[in-house]
């Protein structure tokens, strides 16, 4: 009789710690987050905030960080991202979004949660800047928020911009549209693989990285580009501007 | 009683971790006469009204090449009944104070639903500001009027019924009106299931017309199915559009013709009489910024611009051509200004000639 009372607890208690128990389990991996920075200069004292102001005409910097007297502001900037993923030691690559749209003036596409991160010990995040040609083509992504933002007109190789930096540069009344793409059917868009230390083990709870975008770094390094117009065309500026855009353009910070 | 205490633990053991919503039987069917908002499982148990016979005919979109799926609200899908039901609506001109003026007053088919003329006049004789926006594909759309200042069809078409320098009524006075007509009555029965007709389902019956106007049948768009060439004129216009010397599809692009997004195009040098967007916004950043219209059927939709102030296409272009108006809210996009697009005599009337290709003749006629 008590052998039989006793297993009736046992099977009590095991049925409430089998719940608490499969509840654990689903937080064993690290989530992580991923929120979309923007820097007009890149400033030597990286104490100072250094955050994209929008519409303010500000100087350029060299690459050695003195003023280049030229004065310039961004007013819109929108680029697509693609192939997002994580690449860990063990060689295995953890894929994380097919495309990303971003649009500086839209606070909500500044940031984006990936979810769930299985273990591992991580050692790059990469991302392609723009869009592999395979699928940049005229209305492939018609449902897209960024379908009538981005498309690339099929007079021009067809598909869709990687980005649209506007602004204005010398006064308040010149400006600049330096819009990026796969112009004449060729494809500019670049793989950008940042170094970074992330080993998750176990719950780390949110992880959180900022990617910035350094805008001044476009036309630096290592061609420097003037602040012109209609490069849609322009297949020798396309290819700078990728060049620049894999040299300096973006950092990323893990901020956990 | 061992035994018992022994199941009993059993059973903690399967159901403990069971945390599924409890499920209600019953009609799930809104249309339904016995539907419970309590039932989340369908049991088949749904009755319908017999006398009425209640029953719609869905109203297929077929989603035209190049464009997102159609944005239908999930409360108003289309119908057949409510479609033709929303064309009487909106041609029916007891939904005005007086009983003189229809939406079909300012939106005429001859001109793609909009107006010949550069402001329209309200019931009270009161001129209106702006110019009547072309109705054309309306469902693509995600914000209203030249200010956005509606963000569906549905809310939309709620305010000139009681706008006082247009309809200028009451909805009271609208819904009495039409509860008094027997074939309102019995549409609005046969649409909605509904006994008392009110503005809800009023202002559903006319989006559900708006969304069935579609234009996608121009020698445009012929010739993108190769039906049909395009003229020397016509190739070098398009070409013209679409690359960055005229820079027309930055806001005019994709096989929509607009981006649903708002823009200062250089119209006024500061001093702006309409805020637009900004009016609605409250942000002095988007002031004089206006939605961008499609350019399909641009060529039976003038006078062009939020006023109207440009009666024809060849005005239009030109003041492209000009490079527009410094302001501080003016769109970088019209990074011509102070230069000028400078197309030659030739180049602006090819650009007019592709831009008379958008026009879609069966749109108008129908």
């Amino acid at each position: 009789m008590k052998i039989i009372n006793y297993s009736s607890i046992l099977i009590i208690f095991l049925s409430i710690s089998s719940c608490l128990i499969e509840e654990n389990e689903t937080i064993t991996n690290a989530s992580l987050d991923f929120s979309f920075s923007h820097s007009q200069i890149c400033l030597p004292d990286t104490s100072t905030d250094n955050k994209l102001l929008l519409d303010k005409l500000i100087y350029s910097l060299s690459p050695d960080g003195s003023i280049i007297p030229e004065l310039y502001s961004v007013k819109n900037l929108n680029y697509l991202i693609s192939n997002i993923s994580l690449s860990s030691s063990d060689g295995s690559n953890f894929p994380l979004e097919d495309i990303y749209f971003v649009d500086a003036l839209n606070q909500t596409s500044l940031t984006l949660n990936l979810g769930e991160i299985p273990n591992n010990i991580y050692t790059h995040f990469n991302f392609q800047f723009g869009l592999d040609n395979s699928i940049n083509l005229s209305n492939n992504f018609v449902n897209e928020s960024f379908h009538t933002t981005m498309a690339w007109p099929e007079m021009m190789g067809g598909g869709y911009h990687y980005m649209k930096l506007e602004g204005a540069y010398q006064n308040d009344s010149t400006f600049y549209n330096t819009h990026t793409g796969p112009s004449m059917g060729v494809d500019y868009s670049f793989m950008v693989s940042k170094e970074i230390a992330l080993n998750v083990d176990g719950d780390l709870g949110d992880i959180s990285f900022d990617l910035n975008m350094i805008i001044d770094n476009w036309y630096k390094n290592p061609n420097d580009i003037s602040f012109a117009n209609a490069i849609m065309m322009d297949m020798q500026k396309q290819m700078q501007f990728k060049m620049n855009g894999m040299t300096d353009v973006f950092t990323i910070e893990l901020n956990k | 009683m061992i035994r018992w205490s022994l199941y009993f633990c059993i059973a903690l053991l399967i159901f403990s971790c069971k945390k599924d919503p409890e499920i209600i039987f019953g009609c799930t069917d809104e249309n339904a006469v016995n539907w419970t908002s309590l039932a989340n499982f369908d049991d088949g148990s749904c009755k319908y009204d017999s006398i009425n016979n209640y029953q719609t005919t869905p109203y297929i979109i077929t989603t035209p090449y190049g464009f997102p799926d159609m944005l239908i609200p999930d409360d108003n899908q289309m119908t057949v009944e409510g479609v033709e039901l929303g064309r009487q609506l909106f041609n029916d001109p007891r939904l005005s104070k007086n009983n003189s003026l229809s939406c079909a007053g300012c939106h005429n088919q001859n001109n793609s639903f909009s107006s010949p003329n550069q402001y329209n006049v309200g019931v009270d004789n009161i001129m209106g500001f702006r110019n009547a926006s072309a109705l054309i594909n309306l469902g693509w759309n995600t914000s209203f009027n030249w200010d956005g200042s509606a963000l569906t069809l549905e809310e939309q078409a709620f305010e000139p019924v009681t706008n006082p320098i247009e309809m200028h009524d009451t909805w009271q006075n609208v819904e009495s009106k039409l509860n008094n007509d027997s074939n309102y009555f019995i549409q609005f029965k046969n649409t909605f299931n509904i006994e008392y007709i009110d503005s809800i389902h009023i202002v559903k019956a006319i989006a559900q017309f708006e969304r069935s106007l579609i234009s996608v049948d121009s020698k445009y768009d012929k010739w993108r199915k190769g039906e049909v060439q395009l003229s020397l004129s016509e190739l070098n216009g398009y070409a013209i559009f679409n690359t960055e010397k005229g820079d027309c599809f930055h806001c005019h692009g994709t096989e929509m013709f607009m981006d649903n997004l708002f823009h200062n195009n250089g119209l006024d040098a500061g001093n702006f009489l309409d805020l637009g967007l900004g009016n609605i916004s409250g942000n002095p950043l988007d002031n004089a910024k206006f939605k961008t219209p499609t350019v399909r059927n641009v060529e039976f939709t003038g006078p062009y611009m939020h006023d109207g102030r440009f009666s024809t296409l060849e005005e239009v272009v030109e003041h492209y051509n000009s490079g527009g108006n410094y302001s501080t809210t003016i769109d970088p996009l019209m990074k011509k200004v102070g230069i000028g697009l400078q197309l030659t005599n030739n180049e602006k009337n090819d650009l007019v000639n592709f831009l008379k290709t958008l026009s879609d003749n069966s749109y108008i006629n129908k």
